[in-house]
């Protein structure tokens, strides 16, 4: 099946850099955050009424926590991205993939990103912007320093390729 | 290229703009222009930063102010009334209004001291948020257009906010606001004469030294020359040289608009509706009846405005693009610049197939699509209804080269073909099972200049998009695709309403897509020189040699190679090369 994968998602001869998996922490504390109050109200109702339907929605609810959980730690590892000679690739996913291909001439604009809670762990987000809407070309996860030099790398390349609508 | 961060304590060294200072003077917006710059804040960099209205938080937030005043009114007054006010209450509904508006006041001030703006010779900051800390920069050269835009609220306080719209759209925008009416109106023509050339650090460094009144002096040249702007870019006197050296290619007769538009499925919806309504008021059902009544409210209206918005349209070609008009209540003109044509889609729904019409729409680099209802599609439509043959002329019009020998042929079995003929590359038979009817339909062809993309079964469409054009390139498979090894291949194209993108084809020709495309595209950039479009549509229409002629110079302005420059002036520019025709118009 490997090779099946690889034929879209992984062309030839580019290196892959991962980003860092404090990303992982950090989308789990926010999930867990999220679900910290339906596990609660949950947990108490069912404490109160024990009811066997009670039991099925804090199962449902627990599950889908869990589930969600696994599925960023499983996610996050795979977000990748590559610098080329004339664009950067991004790629996501496992079960759903895709990846993106910005042209450095066709950028518009480099944000850089960070949430409290990024900032709590030292990462933040790089986002490419075209004039394309539907470019959705984001990096997240990245330690400040390469954060800055990502951006600050796009920055010049695409100042050196620019080119017009 | 633009950069903009957010939390640049992060990212000390990086960062190219320093951190305020913690207790920044609360600049004094009083005089609000040039002659306040003494009291706005100056940084390291030399950048001014000014502050903005005092009330502009409270402008933007109006909404959230008036829900919360509403939601504190409609505390049941007939409650509290039937079983008497006791002081006690009323003085604890007091108390917490109080509080409340003291916190949204103390939160506008915490926003608005957060929010100021600065612009050099090069390029324009803004920056804002108080927990999500957000610096943007936009370079003046990369500015599309500066809209000066004033909500309901903010115009009832004389406030104004500029929109300033780089080419990379409605995410990147800067705005700022508010300013007082006439500050927004000065900084919009400072930040176009700056954008423009025409004022530079040198000159306006001369006129700043010259002599005692030199400051003044320089505002109302700067003042001046942004008028000049105004005159040659913006859309104020796009209006007054409508009838200059236009050619009318087309006029849609009214019986077609009219046909068309009873030909589309919300006509057949409002049928089928009244023949279930009518039924079952037959058959004694009269709730059915009345429940389906407001869907039939929202479709007859939809065929209407269809109607009215796309009535007497006609499509003239002028040295600066193609001119498109239409409306019956309300005409609105709009220009086209071929230059700046990102993506052309032919349509045919089910019930034009017989027909044989075609609808155009393109996509517009840089041209704000509005999003009031119906103006949205209208915005970018070349022809709203037109026979085989004048959908054609229309793609023609825009992309004259598709760069292949025989692109009749080739639009032939795009519009109307299946399979691989003509060159196409279509869906795997594997696809069957995700596209039933239209896996031999859903391919694409990519001839020297153009992708050309034809998919749809009971709608038929045909995207076309330059290599030059497009924006970034990508591929999707989710699990069922992977299953039957297809995966889809999408190209980003600017805002609008095509959206171009190849479902399910075969892993290895996305991958070669994904390989080629990026090439192609890379070499389009690279090779894309001017233009030069009337000429080449001239060739194709005999009667517009004239145009091309006196247009050659200027010919359509294609921003090009970093000057972008010319993204601002475009249209104008071409517009003062042009003056001297005075043929009559058809």
């Amino acid at each position: 099946m490997k090779d099946v994968m690889d034929l879209v998602f992984d062309p030839e001869g580019i290196e892959w850099h991962t980003v860092s998996p404090r990303l992982t922490k950090v989308r789990l504390l926010t999930w867990t955050l999220t679900m910290a109050l339906p596990i609660l109200a949950a947990i108490i109702v069912t404490a109160f009424f024990p009811t066997w339907w009670m039991f099925v929605i804090l199962a449902t609810v627990l599950g889908l926590y869990i589930w969600i959980a696994i599925i960023i730690r499983r996610q996050v590892p795979k977000i990748g991205y590559a610098e080329r000679e004339d664009d950067l690739l991004i790629r996501r996913g496992i079960l759903f993939r895709s990846i993106v291909v910005v042209p450095y001439g066709r950028m518009q604009l480099v944000d850089v990103e960070a949430g409290p809670l990024d900032r709590k762990f030292g990462i933040a987000k790089v986002t490419l912007h075209t004039a394309s809407p539907q470019t959705d070309a984001v990096v997240p996860g990245l330690v400040p320093e390469e954060a800055a030099r990502l951006r600050d790398r796009l920055a010049s390349r695409g100042e050196a390729r620019l080119a017009g609508l | 290229m633009t950069v903009s961060t957010s939390d640049d304590s992060q990212f000390p060294a990086a960062s190219p703009y320093p951190v305020l200072p913690a207790h920044e003077p609360a600049g004094e917006f009083a005089g609000q222009n040039k002659q306040a710059r003494g009291t706005d804040n100056k940084d390291p960099d030399g950048l001014t930063w000014h502050k903005l209205h005092r009330l502009t938080p409270f402008v933007r937030g109006w909404i959230v102010i008036v829900a919360i005043a509403i939601a504190a009114l409609q505390t049941n007054p007939t409650e509290i009334y039937s079983e008497g006010v006791e002081s006690k209450d009323l003085l604890i509904l007091l108390g917490i209004a109080i509080v409340v508006g003291l916190g949204v006041i103390f939160f506008g001030w915490l926003s608005w001291r957060r929010m100021s703006y600065a612009y050099d010779y090069e390029s324009v900051y803004m920056k804002r948020g108080i927990l999500f800390r957000q610096e943007r920069k936009v370079r003046l050269d990369r500015i599309q257009t500066i809209d000066i835009v004033r909500p309901v609220i903010a115009r009832i306080l004389g406030l104004a906010e500029l929109t300033v719209q780089s080419a990379a759209g409605g995410t990147s925008n800067v705005s700022i606001g508010f300013l007082k009416d006439e500050d927004a109106d000065k900084l919009r023509a400072e930040l176009l004469a700056r954008a423009s050339g025409a004022v530079t650090a040198e000159r306006d460094e001369a006129s700043a030294h010259a002599g005692a009144a030199g400051m003044a002096g320089g505002v109302n040249a700067l003042s001046t020359q942004g008028g000049v702007m105004d005159q040659t870019g913006g859309r104020i006197v796009e209006n007054q040289r409508v009838d200059q050296g236009e050619r009318v290619l087309f006029a849609v007769p009214p019986k077609r608009i009219i046909l068309g538009a009873l030909l589309s499925g919300g006509t057949i919806a409002t049928v089928i509706l009244v023949a279930v309504a009518i039924g079952s008021l037959i058959g004694g059902y009269g709730g059915v009846t009345a429940g389906l009544l407001p869907a039939l409210l929202a479709f007859v209206p939809m065929t209407w405005n269809r109607f009215v918005g796309e009535y007497g349209f006609t499509g003239a070609i002028s040295a600066d693009g193609i001119r498109v008009r239409h409306g019956l209540l309300e005409t609105r003109a709009k220009t086209i610049p071929p230059g700046r044509v990102q993506a052309v889609q032919l349509r045919q729904s089910l019930l034009w197939r017989k027909p044989g019409w075609w609808r155009v729409d393109v996509n517009v680099a840089g041209q704000a699509i509005k999003t009031d209802g119906n103006s949205v599609s209208l915005e970018a439509v070349l022809l709203p209804v037109g026979t085989h043959t004048e959908a054609i002329d229309a793609l023609w019009l825009v992309l004259p080269d598709l760069g292949t020998d025989n692109p009749i042929e080739l639009l032939d079995h795009a519009l109307n073909g299946v399979g691989p003929a003509g060159g196409f590359t279509v869906s795997p038979r594997s696809a069957r099972w995700l596209d039933w009817f239209s896996y031999t339909r859903n391919g694409f062809v990519s001839t020297e200049h153009a992708l050309i993309i034809r998919t749809g079964w009971l709608i038929k469409r045909v995207v076309v998009v330059p290599h030059a054009r497009i924006q970034s390139i990508g591929a999707q498979q989710g699990p069922w695709q992977r299953k039957l090894r297809v995966a889809t291949f999408t190209t980003h194209s600017t805002v609008g309403n095509i959206r171009p993108l190849i479902p399910h084809q075969s892993e290895e020709a996305v991958r070669e897509l994904l390989v080629a495309q990026a090439a192609r595209a890379r070499e389009a950039r690279v090779h894309a020189g001017p233009e030069q479009w009337l000429e080449r549509v001239s060739e194709n229409y005999p009667q517009l040699q004239d145009l091309a002629g006196m247009g050659a110079a200027s010919a359509v302005p294609a921003p090009e190679e970093g000057d972008s420059k010319l993204d601002l002036r475009g249209a104008g520019t071409t517009h003062t090369s042009n003056e001297p025709t005075n043929e009559p118009t058809e």
